[in-house]
């Protein structure tokens, strides 16, 4: 029951006095920075949101303080101060909101802070929205801003086999042929189950994914993704994923007026690697997709695969709908419905 | 460390966005969004309307 309440959940709107009671993989689909305190300032929770706009990896900061150790810059009375009469009780407001200058050797960041105790416990979180991006600062200590992750971890003694992308994200390098072995293995043991893994697995990726999208619009263009020119989302999530070796993926938004439109995904790596199933394969991207158009929208939606280049054709075919349609639509491309067959059963008009 | 400054002359504005608390307190069900989107030309809706706009056009 759990896995189904939050297969949509909708962070945008989640009350700050709940946050302590999302786990962690909720709190990583918050659109904006989450550090969870102990009362001596010790980390010991912290979102990904929180995570890209720092570019810290979150297991290198997790139990280190954040005063002292990875937000030096807030050891001053505008914020501290604040904290430490929050931690004693000196204060009556449950919550305060006040705006800062976050410093770190790769820019600054205004931000708005809300601060608050954690309902019956002694947790105390930081909820950061970033309002505008500015060049370093000159002229301050060195010690003043944030350290860079290679600081930090420099001091643990480094990190061998360990890559990081350029938001020092940990990534890692492997053959396509990665997915193929997972699919044999999926075969073997549980044939029935590759779709619906799958899916689950692209909603979980598409969810973070949304989150990334989101702070990179943020720190291009001070604009929530949600809130630019769908024609701009598009080119956005095509570069990401063409950049992450995904394929080629364009929107054919002609359809649109009719309630739906349709995605192509050319080159997918999925259905490359899945040639052996001889039926739909992509069904992580069109999790992944499912989870990214939600977030955007505010609402659920769905995305089926409708044709796949690991059943001949010549590219990976999806339509976009809302989520009451969802199991007409699957139940079409399990008929092996064409786009233009989905419009007609479905109805054509608005 | 001071407070945040007055941003820079000629530094872009940036619109406000909601807090976390404007956000539940303005939340509402899905379904309600964008019940008369104007429709004249779904390339110039692309580059007119948002990604929130846009999306919620859908049916369903």
């Amino acid at each position: 029951m759990r896995a189904a309440a939050v297969a949509f959940h909708q962070p945008a709107t989640v009350d700050p006095f709940e946050v302590d009671g999302l786990d962690d993989a909720e709190l990583d689909e918050l659109p904006f920075g989450v550090v969870c305190l102990d009362a001596s300032g010790t980390i010991l929770r912290y979102n990904l949101a929180e995570a890209r706009m720092a570019r810290l990896d979150r297991h290198s900061v997790i139990g280190r303080t954040f005063f002292g150790e990875v937000a030096r810059c807030t050891d001053v009375p505008e914020f501290r101060g604040r904290f430490d009469a929050m931690v004693q009780g000196t204060t009556e407001e449950p919550l305060q909101r006040f705006d800062f200058l976050f410093d770190f050797k790769f820019g600054a960041q205004e931000v708005e802070v809300e601060m608050l105790r954690a309902p019956a416990s002694e947790r105390f979180y930081l909820l950061v929205h970033r309002r505008r991006f500015r060049s370093a600062r000159e002229n301050l200590a060195p010690d003043f801003p944030a350290p860079l992750q290679s600081e930090l971890v420099e001091r643990d003694g480094g990190e061998r086999g360990v890559l990081r992308d350029d938001h020092e994200q940990r990534v890692v390098h492997a053959p396509y042929a990665l997915f193929s072995s997972l699919l044999r293995t999926c075969q073997r043991v549980a044939p029935e189950t590759w779709g619906i893994f799958c899916r689950e697995w692209g909603v979980q990726w598409g969810r973070r994914l949304a989150v990334e999208l989101e702070m990179a619009s943020l720190e291009a263009t001070e604009l929530s993704l949600k809130e630019r020119a769908m024609g701009e989302v598009a080119d956005a999530l095509s570069a990401r994923l063409r950049d992450q070796g995904w394929g080629e993926l364009s929107l054919d938004l002609s359809d649109a007026p009719t309630g739906l439109f349709r995605l192509e995904l050319h080159e997918s790596t999925i259905a490359a690697a899945a040639r052996s199933l001889q039926g739909r394969a992509c069904h992580l991207v069109a999790g992944m997709l499912s989870a990214v158009f939600s977030n955007l929208a505010d609402r659920r939606l769905h995305v089926e695969e409708l044709r796949c280049r690991a059943q001949g054709h010549a590219h990976c075919e999806f339509v976009v709908v809302g989520s009451t349609r969802k199991d007409r639509v699957a139940a079409l491309a399990e008929e092996g419905a064409s786009f233009h067959e989905v419009i007609d059963a479905l109805g054509r008009g608005r | 460390m001071t407070p945040a400054d007055a941003p820079p002359s000629g530094e872009r504005a940036v619109r406000r966005p909601l807090t976390t608390r404007e956000r539940f307190d303005r939340s509402r069900p899905a379904g309600e969004l964008m019940a008369d989107v104007p429709w004249d030309g779904v390339l110039a809706d692309a580059d007119r309307m948002t990604a929130r706009q846009f999306l919620a056009t859908l049916v369903g």
